[in-house]
């Protein structure tokens, strides 16, 4: 009997809950504007967008901007779902190339060409990078952030290690020379010169910044002077945290550069703004500042690499002229300004978002230069197998990290893999 | 005549029962074939077309199958699956088992125990990939540190080498799993009555001999139970691996559902996925009908 | 005497050392909860914070709308599974008390679903249930959960265990078919229901990929989604991670006490009339 009356009590508790979880349905509705859903990864974190997007709807009173916050891990994977069920969001955040590609091989998001011609949209304070990722000659994303990569520096360590701060034209052997002076310390206290993040495009985007090279090529030498380079600062001078520990601790860049024990980062320009708005809210004290990335012996200073992130349209959208209005404000003069002003850098740069964006409080304002560049390779082109090959180099580039393979080896291995995606 | 009559009133019995069967099945079957069944029957229909969740379907018939031979990482994946459930499963069965003897005592405390025992099980996943490869650092972690102060030279590199990682995974899955099975076979004990035990003291029986002789038959049902799940488990293993050691160092530890989750949502190779799936279906298959088998020579023993 | 009280000491220390082993790291996610976010990967490991953090769960708080995240999978949590138990148990009684055509067939059919990855089978599943129009509600997630063969395998597993002779005395007696399940297997199956509710509920509970892919809105995301958010956005932050992790399985354990009871009630019961 007592059975009876527990089953009773689980009824009773269901319906009341299930009925909440119903009337939860109804509220979703809005007052006569239009929605235009949004998917985003990691939105709390940018103060930026939320502000853009407040903008944005000042400026458009018919709009308003539903935003889907999804984890950046797990960004793709939903995305892709969403997608593949239609009409669940109308505007999509392109996060790396890989995806961008394969939305674009399934006919997911839409060619802005069109709307470009149409709306008459200046494309000169793009820099030439609406070129680089067009795929079949068309452009399917409009990008609203250009990021460089670049050398931060913690200047205390320098200070205390009494070397003289880095300059612009830096060589990768200056690099390792620095960086093993400036290394002190053991155990928990230990002053590392650098830090390599477990990104393969930490070490191999050096290699490609450096010449015509891509990543999609399916022909690696290229790549053997990078490593040889970081595989000596990590194993010989041990002025780096060791790959393996970095990646089974998590290691983070952001928690390595603030805790004050990093004295040099090579990282893209999306941390100045990162390290800026922390600093504001007490996270970290560090006097930091910043320079041209280094460059080979046979390169030139001001050679980079860098990534772009884009927005894109959804194919099934019914509110494509909407979805529209925001993708430009994002891209363009307007939203360039709400992006500057929190120190991201905007993909669409006129004289006047520069000078915004350097004028930023708490930008490192002895080195106005460190943004000017030479040369900027993408990081990973836009290409049909992408992901797949983006994946082999990942696995291989570990095993040559944790020294299973010698970089030869795993040069014939890349080679040897990549070959055998069609 | 007569026969037939008999046969027919037969028949009519057994729909009688048989109706009142269907009847207990229908509110779950119901659900069951509309939201399990239907979309696995159709992940089934996926593994003969090409489909990227978006360009109209492609049938290929078995060019995906065909694929699976030339695929260096789909054979590297199968390998360490095989790996892992060969060493997970009889050690966390033993393991879980022991424990829920030990467990199934009269004792002060006892539900304390069960509870740390059943903890790893809800730790959260990013805690233990956390927790444990800071325990197993390869040169500061104290599991290490423990091994070079009794003078070990050749250290174990865990998830930081391609030799280690694989036990590594296994230790983990061990430790994460004892407490979950261990539950069940505290609830497979509690089905054993005690007269049988009290009958068995009577007769002179060794401790031994009624663990023998009775917990092990009366738990067959639970072990069928444990193991069928365990090895499913072991063959659709994903998550830990994925926080621990994301299918590396290199391929090390690269298993079906890794492979198949990369060709399915890196690549968008849905139709391929699939297949791959189905060589874990037929694998999960084959095992769960030996044990079939295996229960049912067991059953007679009572 | 004496050799017995060795015995009982002996095995305590046994049963200590290893559950020490055991809950080890479950410590650790604890004690990282109230550090500083730096001193959580200081080697050699400290095992006591030097500084009791509390704030730590403070923090927790005012980021993520745990609330809202504890209602929707409570909500879920206890809804899959007295559904699942409900539904579960009567087809269970059906595969291992009633003898009808198809039975091992069905049965297969319904072990086989265990054996393919959710991974391969949810987009064909999400695309039903968008035409369903289920998608971002949290009844898509009970219907999918709720008619797992798992329950069902458990069940009949340990129903098969209780012998065949009581309920065909039973019959004898003239209790239908529904009045065996409720009055006779039912209660003697207590540990059996007590592993399915902690299963299940652990089980939705720590579902990730499900909430996932069906939910969109903050206001329908469950715990796990919630900590995952916010581990993507605070990365470095390991001690706030950890005291994230930790709210999360509270409720759990809690659930795990209670449910100890009905274990030790089956003892009771199910030993007396078997």
């Amino acid at each position: 009997m007592r059975f009876m009356r527990f089953f009773v009590i689980c009824i009773f508790l269901f319906n009341l809950v299930f009925m909440n979880a119903c009337s939860n349905k109804n509220t979703k509705e809005s007052n006569g504007k239009t929605v235009v859903k949004l998917a985003v990864w990691d939105y709390n974190l940018a103060q930026e967008y939320k502000e853009a997007i407040k903008e944005f709807e000042s400026q458009n009173k018919d709009i308003s901007i539903k935003v889907t916050d999804i984890s950046s891990k797990e960004y793709t994977d939903k995305v892709t779902i969403m997608l593949a069920g239609g009409e669940d969001t109308d505007v999509i955040a392109i996060k790396d190339m890989p995806s961008y590609s394969g939305f674009v091989s399934k006919k997911q998001i839409m060619s802005l060409d069109d709307k470009i011609s149409k709306d008459k949209i200046d494309i000169e304070p793009y820099k030439g990078i609406l070129e680089d990722i067009k795929l079949d000659e068309k452009l399917y994303q409009l990008p609203y952030r250009s990021d460089i990569w670049i050398l931060y520096y913690n200047k205390e360590i320098f200070d205390n290690a009494k070397e003289s701060y880095p300059t612009n034209n830096l060589t990768f052997n200056k690099f390792q020379q620095i960086s093993k002076n400036i290394t002190s310390g053991k155990g928990n206290d230990k002053i590392y010169g650098t830090y390599i993040h477990t990104w393969k495009s930490c070490i191999m985007n050096w290699a490609v910044a450096n010449g015509n090279e891509t990543l999609i090529d399916g022909q690696y030498d290229f790549l053997k002077p990078a490593y040889d380079i970081f595989l000596k600062i990590q194993n010989e001078d041990k002025s780096a945290l060791d790959y393996a520990t970095a990646k089974t601790q998590n290691s983070n860049y952001l928690g390595q550069f603030e805790s004050g024990k990093v004295g040099m980062l090579l990282m893209g320009s999306w941390f100045i703004g990162q390290l800026i708005s922390d600093k504001k809210d007490g996270k970290h004290t560090i006097d930091w500042g910043i320079a041209k990335a280094p460059h080979f012996d046979n390169g030139e200073e001001g050679m980079t690499f860098g990534n772009i992130t884009g927005l894109a349209i959804n194919e099934k959208s019914s509110r494509k002229d909407e979805a529209w209005e925001f993708v430009k404000f994002m891209g363009t003069e307007s939203g360039a300004e709400c992006f500057a002003k929190r120190g991201v850098f905007p993909a669409y740069r006129t004289d006047n978002i520069m000078k915004t964006y350097l004028s930023v409080d708490g930008f490192p304002k002895d080195n106005e230069g460190a943004l000017d560049t030479k040369s900027v390779k993408l990081e990973f082109p836009p290409s049909k197998n992408g992901a797949e090959i983006d994946k082999i180099l990942q696995e291989e580039h570990e095993l040559i990290m944790i020294g299973e393979n010698k970089v030869d080896k795993g040069i014939d291995e890349m080679e040897k893999r990549v070959k055998e995606v069609d | 005549m007569k026969d037939l009559k008999e046969r027919l009133k037969n028949n009519k019995l057994l729909n009688k029962t048989s109706f009142k069967a269907y009847m207990f099945l229908l509110p779950n079957f119901i659900g069951f074939l509309i939201f399990t069944l239907i979309p696995v029957v159709s992940a089934f229909g996926l593994s003969f077309v090409e489909w990227d969740t978006s360009n109209p379907i492609e049938v290929v018939y078995l060019d995906n199958y065909f694929e699976l031979f030339k695929d260096e990482t789909f054979k590297i994946s199968l390998f360490n699956t095989i790996y892992y459930t060969v060493f997970t499963v009889p050690l966390t069965l033993i393991a879980s088992l022991g424990i829920a003897i030990l467990l199934n005592k009269k004792l002060k405390g006892v539900n304390i125990f069960r509870a740390a025992f059943f903890f790893p099980y809800l730790v959260s996943l990013v805690a233990v990939a956390i927790v444990w490869n800071a325990l197993l650092h390869p040169t500061m972690g104290p599991v290490n540190q423990l091994f070079m102060a009794m003078g070990f030279e050749k250290l174990p590199g865990w998830t930081a080498s391609t030799k280690w990682a694989m036990p590594t995974i296994i230790l983990v899955s061990v430790w994460r799993q004892m407490g979950y099975f261990m539950v069940i076979y505290i609830a497979g004990l509690k089905g054993i009555p005690q007269e049988l035990y009290e009958a068995a003291t009577v007769d002179g029986a060794k401790t031994w001999n009624k663990f023998k002789n009775i917990t092990l038959p009366m738990l067959t049902p639970t072990t069928f139970f444990v193991s069928i799940m365990l090895v499913i488990n072991c063959f659709k293993i994903f998550d830990l691996i994925l926080v621990m050691t994301d299918g590396g160092p290199g391929r090390a530890t690269n298993v079906l559902v890794y492979h198949i989750y990369n060709q399915a949502f890196l690549n968008f190779k849905f139709g391929y996925a699939s297949a791959i799936s189905m060589v874990l279906f037929l694998l999960v298959l084959s095992v769960t009908l030996l044990q079939f088998r295996l229960e049912k020579k067991w059953a007679s023993y009572f | 005497m004496r050799y017995r009280i060795f015995a009982k000491i002996f095995f305590y220390i046994l049963l200590i050392s290893i559950s020490i082993i055991v809950i080890f790291p479950f410590y650790w996610m604890v004690s990282a909860s109230l550090k500083k976010s730096n001193e959580v990967f200081s080697y050699p490991i400290k095992w006591i914070p030097d500084v009791i953090r509390w704030e730590n769960y403070l923090d927790i708080w005012n980021q993520i709308p745990l609330m809202t995240f504890y209602k929707n999978t409570l909500f879920l949590a206890i809804s899959v599974t007295f559904l699942s138990l409900l539904t579960s148990s009567l087809a269970a009684y059906a595969f291992s008390k009633i003898k009808f055509p198809g039975r091992n067939i069905i049965f297969i059919c319904y072990i086989s679903t265990i054996a393919v990855p959710f991974q391969v089978y949810m987009i064909p599943q999400f695309i039903m249930m968008k035409k369903l129009e289920l998608n971002d509600t949290l009844l898509a997630l009970i219907l999918i959960q709720t008619f797992s063969a798992f329950g069902v395998f458990l069940f009949r597993q340990f129903f098969i265990t209780i012998p065949n002779e009581i309920s065909e005395s039973a019959r004898i007696d003239g209790l239908g078919e529904f009045g065996i399940y409720l009055r006779i297997v039912l209660p003697l199956s207590k540990p059996a229901i007590a592993t399915l509710i902690i299963f299940q509920f652990v089980f939705v509970w720590n579902d990730f990929l499900g909430p996932l892919i069906y939910l969109s809105s903050t206001e329908n995301k469950t715990i796990q989604l919630g900590i995952r958010m916010f581990i993507s956005q605070y990365t470095a932050e390991y001690s706030l991670i950890m005291a994230a992790a930790v709210c999360s399985i509270v409720p759990v354990i809690i659930l795990f006490m209670f449910t100890q009871k009905l274990f030790i009630e089956g003892i009771a019961t199910s030993g007396i009339k078997g």
